[in-house]
């Protein structure tokens, strides 16, 4: 867990500080690219592995009840407070900004 | 972009299931550990320049972020109630809802720090949250209300679902759509380890 949040702080800290010189268009290629590769051999263990493939079935109808409850519970408690922070956005910048 | 993606996948799983020798297979962990680094790193990179959306947010007054927070705690507890009906352990069901819809990085996170089981299931069920979103939105946005219609994308809002968000809402809830969708994206790569790592 550690070493990942380091990765992610100190590429926050270089493109904050704007350290490596590389266009928006590079660092997405190359996001692409990485994922592509981890894409693949989680592609590669999954083939490998004959019991997770036939669990594949199973794995999907597991994966639609796990979307769904996210789903529901994130509309669920937006629409709990809906109403009052549409009344904070009405109002004009006034603790938030300068 | 979806379907390099989704080809990627099913190349990996061909490539797995018939030609790469299963030894060779358990020994690629080197390279996708490197390649997770640099993702991330690369992510951050992303995270760090993205000083417009700071702005934005310091304009909109940071009350604007309990929209975001409260997305991620309803998806949370959506999906860990759900994990308990289905029979998936607390930290597996809350990392897989803490994909908030990225399911590349949720996916191959997973697969990389905990194990691919949990890394598909994560990748599947994200890959359902967006398509769900597609349907759910107008629906929630005419029924429920315009706020809540920003909910089911999840991370998802600044990017693939925006303009579906903003047809169903009006283009007024474009800029706070797109600040829910950033929050929540960079709170992928740091709730997915700290969920699967609580026991």
């Amino acid at each position: 867990m550690v070493p990942v949040l380091v990765a992610v702080a100190l590429g926050v800290l270089v493109g904050h500080l704007n350290i490596l010189a590389l266009g928006s268009k590079t660092i997405g290629k190359f996001t692409t690219l990485c994922l592509i590769i981890m894409l693949l051999t989680m592609g590669a263990q999954l083939g490998a592995n004959d019991k997770l493939l036939a669990d594949l079935g199973r794995m999907g109808y597991q994966a639609l009840l796990l979307a769904l409850g996210s789903i529901i519970g994130s509309v669920f408690f937006v629409r709990l407070a809906e109403n009052q922070i549409n009344r904070q956005l009405r109002r004009p910048n006034s603790e938030g900004s300068e | 972009m979806t379907w390099i993606i989704l080809g990627a996948v099913v190349l990996g799983i061909a490539l797995g299931n018939w030609i790469i020798p299963e030894q060779y297979v358990q020994h690629m962990g080197g390279v996708t550990t490197t390649a997770l680094y640099l993702l991330l790193f690369a992510i951050g990179i992303d995270l760090g320049r993205q000083k417009e959306v700071w702005i934005r947010l310091w304009n909109m007054g940071w009350r604007i972020v309990l929209l975001p927070l409260l997305v991620a705690v309803g998806s949370l507890a959506g999906a860990s109630i759900t994990g308990l009906f289905i029979g998936l352990p607390f930290n597996e069901a809350s990392a897989i809802g803490a994909g908030f819809g990225w399911y590349t990085l949720s996916g191959v996170l997973l697969t990389e720090i905990y194990n691919v089981e949990t890394g598909t299931l994560a990748f599947i069920t994200n890959v359902a949250r967006e398509l769900l979103t597609f349907i759910t939105v107008p629906l929630v946005a005419r029924h429920i209300g315009r706020l809540s219609a920003v909910a089911p994308g999840g991370a998802t809002t600044m990017d693939t679902t925006l303009p579906l968000i903003t047809k169903a809402t009006g283009s007024d809830m474009a800029v706070i759509a797109f600040i829910n969708g950033s929050i929540l994206t960079a709170l992928v790569p740091l709730l997915v380890p700290f969920l699967i790592n609580l026991s």
